[in-house]
């Protein structure tokens, strides 16, 4: 929902928004941070059983028996890993074990998120072999021509 | 590396913005069709690249594995994505030293958009 919109209606989609249990994500222009709103019991409650998910998986990773099956789990998660060279799709299971780590140490996951996008459109990339041998290509010789401001002309 | 008769004029980097520069003549092929389609986003590419190409952000990622970085006159630069729109991508690469960013690719349908049609290419495995 556009952020004017709310501000228009906040009353009411406030009323909508707790009678649902829901959230709503209140968007800004020009690529700005979006917000979201949501009534106070279901963020902590969110927050609480994400406590305690952070918790169990603090020990299931310290556990090197349960590597294997929760690499298992990351390619169950992720079916675009199965677009990277075989080399990559370990390198990224060892990336996302490690970073899970550290996030559920701190109990914050936005670096595992941005690791995982990351990984996936390098993923996309390589769902098309031809576009993804371009791009490891050296160029020896940059064009070298100035990239013109779209708006000028 | 100095630009080519008939290039269009990009006004001076100010002190501490990036040269915005192509690396590839797909790159420069590609770019005036792709402003065409998409000119308030490639205007906010653009300005983005200039100031904060290192940048972290939904639409600015690093590229990983080895796709992360990518020899320009034989140097081993960071290659990078800025997402222009759902279909739509920029790749560059940035040398820090040179305060220079290279656009090496500027394509207007992403192989991600094949991916999300289900028109999968076969594995790299």
């Amino acid at each position: 929902m556009p952020l004017a919109t709310f501000i228009r209606d906040y009353a009411n989609v406030l009323d909508q928004v707790e009678a649902a249990d829901a959230e709503v994500v209140l968007e800004r222009r020009s690529g700005r941070a979006s917000f979201v709103v949501a009534p106070l019991r279901r963020v902590q409650s969110d927050r609480h059983a994400m406590e305690a998910v952070t918790r169990v998986l603090r020990h299931a990773l310290a556990d090197k028996a349960l590597e294997k099956s929760l690499a298992v789990g990351i390619l169950e998660t992720f079916p675009w890993v199965t677009f990277l060279p075989a080399a990559e799709q370990t390198q990224f299971e060892s990336a996302v074990l490690e970073t899970l780590r550290g996030c559920a140490a701190l109990g914050r996951f936005t670096a595992f998120e941005d690791l995982v996008d990351s990984w996936r459109v390098t993923a996309e990339i390589w769902s098309d072999p031809a576009s993804a041998r371009r791009l490891l290509a050296p160029i020896v010789a940059p064009h070298g021509g100035a990239v013109a401001d779209p708006t000028a002309s | 590396m100095s630009p080519k008769r008939g290039d269009a004029v990009a006004p001076p980097a100010a002190d501490q913005e990036y040269e915005l520069r192509f690396g590839t003549s797909e790159a420069a092929a590609q770019w005036p069709e792709l402003c065409k389609r998409f000119t308030g986003n490639c205007r906010e590419a653009w300005d983005s690249l200039r100031t904060s190409p290192l940048t972290r952000s939904p639409k600015q990622k690093p590229l990983q594995g080895r796709l992360a970085t990518r020899p320009i006159s034989g140097v081993d630069l960071p290659q990078r994505q800025f997402d222009i729109s759902s279909g739509a991508r920029l790749i560059y690469c940035v040398d820090e030293r040179k305060q220079t960013v290279w656009l090496v690719d500027a394509s207007a349908a992403h192989p991600g958009a094949t991916v999300a049609k289900g028109k999968r290419s076969s594995t790299n495995r």
